[in-house]
């Protein structure tokens, strides 16, 4: 693996100014024709009559990152992008809230938008990180991920 | 969620391979039989029975749920 190791780790949730910044830090990119982003929210989930106001995030971070790792080099070479940046949140992310951003760039659109998709897919299947779901009276019980 | 099970990060241990290890957890801790987790070593996921050698960082890994 050639690239250095970026950390893809926020504590607390993902800001939409932090957002902002981050495609505005773009601009100078003028190979770029097309930017792709998905954002998790954190829902409010109902099991058995409670609702889940939280989700706390714990991971395994080395492995994660190294993961995560093997993705980008994959990505950047399988869709030629000019660049991709992934954060994750850690801690307890509210619901409403955002915890994943995952933001990739290409000259053009199909290759962005394809690229973000199979990463958000790949980074769910491949990354060991966990969410418990924190209820209103403070119980709590560990996601499970759904298929799509 | 381990170590919350567990009751702590990391354990020491003598066992020679990871089918060993997942015995001897199960006996340590018996609520992890009714979990289906991956087992990595040095952060690299093993699919079958794998020796350990001394040093070498073994994680037990429940079902992600990131994203």
């Amino acid at each position: 693996m050639n690239q250095k190791i970026k950390n893809i780790f926020v504590t607390g949730a993902i800001s939409p100014t932090f957002i902002g910044e981050k495609i505005a830090a773009h601009q100078s990119k003028t190979a770029i024709g097309g930017h792709s982003i998905f954002l998790g929210q954190v829902r409010a989930d109902t099991r058995a009559n409670k609702k889940v106001v939280a989700i706390e995030y714990t991971s395994y971070e080395q492995m994660a990152l190294e993961q995560m790792a093997a993705i980008r080099e994959k990505m950047i070479e399988k869709y030629s992008l000019t660049c991709m940046h992934v954060y994750h949140a850690l801690g307890k992310i509210n619901t409403g809230e955002i915890c994943l951003f995952v933001f990739t760039s290409a000259p053009h659109r199909k290759a962005a938008i394809e690229a973000c998709s199979e990463t958000v897919e790949q980074l769910k299947a491949d990354l060991p990180i966990w969410g418990q779901e924190i209820f209103e009276d403070d119980s709590f019980q560990w996601k499970i991920n759904q298929p799509a | 969620m381990l170590k919350q099970m567990a009751g702590a990060p990391a354990i020491m241990t003598d066992v020679t391979d990871t089918d060993g290890l997942i015995k001897e957890m199960a006996v340590r801790f018996p609520g992890l039989k009714n979990l289906t987790c991956l087992v990595a070593v040095d952060r690299l996921v093993v699919g079958s029975n794998t020796p350990i050698r001394e040093g070498q960082e073994i994680a037990l890994l429940p079902p992600y749920s990131g994203g």
